[in-house]
């Protein structure tokens, strides 16, 4: 928590439900982090998008535990999980299900897919063709699948946790762009500090199941849905969200210099997008309302997968971020 | 008979057409004055000869088409002007020799005027003078000016530069310093002024939007660095660089933090707090410009401090 709320200002219900969602939070932080050493903001944005019920795409070097994080997560949620492991020669029938012939009926069944569940973890989803990512996209947008004539919805709650490699490029399949703004966040993963690495070597060194509880259930992830909605955000902090993903839309580029990285800039859905997430950024530092902290601290994984950069900032090596990085530099904050 | 009729009125003819063909008597002039322009002159020198003549009777002159050449010197113009019954005659010459001289008769149609004279002096007879020794090469008016100025521009300008050099550069240095520094402060203190003259009557919210835009606006004057795009975390880390104090660091932060509260989860801000919050930050500013003074500025104040022994 940061010292903004060392003064409690809000309503002491408002108090009241921010300090049980902390209860709440902290207990599936606990339990992941028996798992997971470190990657406090990894396992901060795989909850976010829990709460606000947006997909989350996370994108790292091999061996960073993003596949272990996502699954130590499902197993602490009270939900349906299931693992879909991208491949190339994977048809879209193997993600959402097809029609089944039944002999001794003589007609077609559905047979639903893995899809159907309530964490999807689509492991290495760039290795698998744009026809299967376009089966995941309807099911990632609309929340339903189509099968032969029949549409399907599909079970509440239903997140699609991917991850992807960014330094294997060769027989991988990148994202489009529309389909990259279906994801609420894109979690770029680091490497862990020495020590936290210290504590990765002393924990697991010798390979073990390591038991985790179920502490956050389906009742649980609705009421911190709720108390996250009721967190309060003032116009001022709209109007600078807004500011924000203006500004990756800008075209003077003389003058605003950070104009001529961007080739596309940021969708409304980003603007929704941060707002949600900005507000549960403030619920996870206990506060009931929102602050310009808690939209730059969203803002990278809220955008970075959303601005299409020029080439301009391809020949000066400049990545996603740190083009957010002047956009964030650049706005002022209210 | 009729031989001696027809030779009478061949006579008569002839005789018509011999008076007829006779011109008329030219008119008479009288010449009213002549002037010399210039007065003094001397043999080569240009002369304007200012003739006013009245004629007799009314007839129209014209300007010699020819203007006669004479040995004694030339006859550069002749020119004619009207001035009612009189005439203004100018003749521009010059005679390359001494005594009087006679202009040749000049045709202006009605009249031919050829009685006009001059005394040309000659500076060696008339003058009792010796002829001057060769002068030197004259100089064109103002050289002896410019040459002054330039002279003067080329010592005073690189001497006055050497002076700045010396001890201006310090002075001027010194004050861009001191007023580059002053700068952010006074237009702080005059901003905070300002708002403590309204603190009752703004709203606590409205108070610390403006409250603390100032604050940021004087804290990137100071840092030179653009704290208007900075949260309030993110001016924790640019208040190391400036306050030294801990304790004036963390005040700011909490006003900061309070400001916060009071912006974006509808906190009071009573009014008293509001001016409390005013006197803190004019006094932090107070001593942030004492302590920010730059260490050449702090050198030349000991260097005074020596000099005047104190």
């Amino acid at each position: 928590m940061d010292q903004h709320n060392q003064q409690p200002v809000a309503p002491d219900a408002a108090v009241a439900q921010v300090e049980e969602a902390a209860r709440i939070i902290a207990r599936v932080r606990n339990e992941v982090g028996k798992r997971v050493v470190g990657q406090r903001s990894m396992i901060d944005g795989l909850l976010t998008g829990i709460i606000t019920g947006g997909h989350v795409l996370l994108e790292g070097v091999p061996g960073l535990a993003k596949t272990l994080a996502i699954k130590a997560l499902a197993e602490v949620i009270d939900a349906g999980f299931r693992r879909i492991q991208f491949t190339p020669d994977l048809l879209p029938a193997d993600l959402v299900g097809t029609m089944v012939y039944r002999q001794q009926t003589g007609e077609f069944v559905p047979r639903k897919g893995p899809v159907f569940s309530n964490i999807i973890l689509a492991d290495e989803i760039n290795r698998a063709p744009a026809k299967v990512q376009s089966a995941l996209l309807e099911a990632m947008e609309e929340r339903q699948v189509t099968i032969g004539e029949t549409t399907f919805s599909l079970p509440r709650p239903f997140f699609v946790l991917a991850t992807q490699n960014p330094i294997e490029q060769e027989g991988t399949y990148p994202l489009p762009e529309a389909q990259l703004d279906r994801f609420l966040l894109k979690l770029a993963i680091d490497y862990p500090s020495p020590e936290e690495e210290l504590q990765i070597l002393r924990r697991v060194g010798v390979e073990r199941d390591i038991p985790v509880g179920k502490v956050l259930g389906s009742d649980d992830i609705a009421r911190l849905r709720t108390i996250a909605e009721q967190i309060s955000v003032d116009e001022r902090i709209e109007q600078y969200i807004v500011r924000l993903v203006a500004a990756s839309r800008e075209e003077n580029k003389n003058v605003h210099t950070w104009a001529r990285y961007i080739e596309f800039g940021a969708s409304p859905r980003a603007t929704i997008n941060l707002f949600r997430t900005a507000k549960v950024h403030a619920l996870f530092e206990g506060r009931p309302y929102v602050v310009p902290e808690d939209v730059k601290h969203v803002a990278p994984a809220v955008l970075r997968h959303r601005i299409i950069l020029s080439y301009e900032a391809e020949s000066e090596e400049l990545t996603a971020d740190e083009v957010v990085h002047f956009l964030l530099s650049a706005v002022p904050v209210p | 008979m009729s031989t001696h009729i027809r030779r009478g009125v061949r006579m008569w003819t002839v005789l018509f057409l011999l008076i007829a063909s006779v011109p008329p008597l030219a008119a008479g002039y009288q010449i009213i004055s002549v002037t010399l322009l210039p007065q003094e002159f001397y043999v080569g020198d240009r002369v304007e000869m200012r003739v006013t003549l009245r004629t007799t009777s009314a007839v129209d002159l014209l300007a010699p088409g020819r203007i006669p050449a004479v040995e004694w010197g030339e006859i550069h113009q002749v020119r004619l002007a009207s001035r009612g019954l009189d005439w203004d005659i100018r003749i521009v010459l010059t005679s390359f020799q001494p005594g009087t001289r006679t202009i040749p008769p000049l045709d202006f149609g009605g009249i031919v005027v050829s009685d006009l004279t001059l005394h040309v002096p000659s500076i060696l007879i008339d003058g009792r003078r010796d002829l001057a020794s060769p002068q030197p090469q004259i100089l064109p008016p103002g050289t002896r000016l410019w040459i002054s100025v330039i002279a003067m521009v080329l010592v005073v300008v690189p001497l006055s530069f050497l002076v700045f050099l010396r001890w201006g550069r310090r002075s001027l240095a010194e004050f861009l310093v001191r007023r580059r520094e002053r700068k952010p402060y006074r237009r702080f203190v005059r901003a905070l002024s300002l708002l403590s003259q309204g603190v009752e009557q703004i709203d606590g919210r409205e108070f610390y939007i403006a409250l603390l835009e100032h604050v940021r606006r004087f804290l990137s004057s100071t840092l030179e660095t653009d704290c208007m795009a900075s949260t309030t975390t993110e001016l924790g880390g640019h208040l190391n660089r400036l306050l030294s104090d801990d304790g004036d660091r963390q005040t700011v932060l909490s006003l900061f933090h309070r400001g916060d509260l009071v912006k974006f989860a509808a906190a009071p801000a009573p009014v008293d707090q509001r001016r409390d919050d005013i006197s803190v930050l004019l006094s932090i500013a107070e001593r942030l410009g004492a302590e920010h003074r730059s260490p050449q500025r702090n050198l030349h104040a000991r260097r005074r401090k020596q000099r005047v022994g104190v």
